[in-house]
């Protein structure tokens, strides 16, 4: 995953271990592709982490409860608040509507941590598009998560 | 906004980033 936990128990090892539980508790699902295996597991990893978020905020009212440090320059810069991984949910719930590649292409490289050569395989586009798309992205979701909730 | 809206912008954010910083404000104002 590409950012690190802070402020909750949910560690990035733990989250890869619950998500192969997951993955391989479904022995019905046939593997189309790499692909299809690599969308899943970013979902999934997406999911679970929102799940938690989403528990955590239940057992402790108020606040930010579930917050994560970006390592990928994507959001805040060091020194800066961690942000919460619901509004980056959220936020990129409405990325999807607007650009739905782009949404993918957030989706697999922040949750799944796939590279963009991997992202360009899996979308079968240019590598070139993927960073073309990463980068407007990246900055619409810089700018909605910034602004005040 | 709207997919078609965003659609719109993507090559003129395109265009933008790949100007140097300082003349990405000129540009904008002229699209």
């Amino acid at each position: 995953m590409r950012f690190e936990r802070v402020n909750h128990t949910l560690q990035p090892t733990a989250l890869v271990n619950e998500a192969y539980t997951k993955l391989i508790q479904e022995p019905h699902v046939h593997w189309k592709s790499r692909a299809h295996f690599f969308a899943t597991a970013s979902r999934l990893m997406r999911h679970i982490l929102v799940d938690h978020a989403r528990a955590r905020r239940a057992g402790k009212r108020g606040g930010v409860q579930h917050q994560v440090t970006l390592v990928e320059d994507i959001l805040p810069a060091p020194g800066q608040s961690p942000i919460d991984v619901l509004a980056l949910h959220e936020t990129l719930e409405r990325l999807t509507v607007l650009d739905p590649r782009q949404g993918r292409i957030v989706e697999l490289h922040f949750f799944g941590s796939l590279s963009f050569e991997e992202i360009a395989a899996v979308l079968q586009v240019s590598e070139r598009t993927v960073k073309r798309d990463w980068r407007m992205a990246r900055a619409w979701l810089k700018l909605e998560l910034s602004k005040e909730p | 906004m709207t997919p078609e809206m965003w659609q719109r912008l993507k090559p003129l954010f395109d265009a933008a980033i790949e100007k140097p910083a300082a003349e990405r404000e000129r540009f904008v104002d002229e699209v």
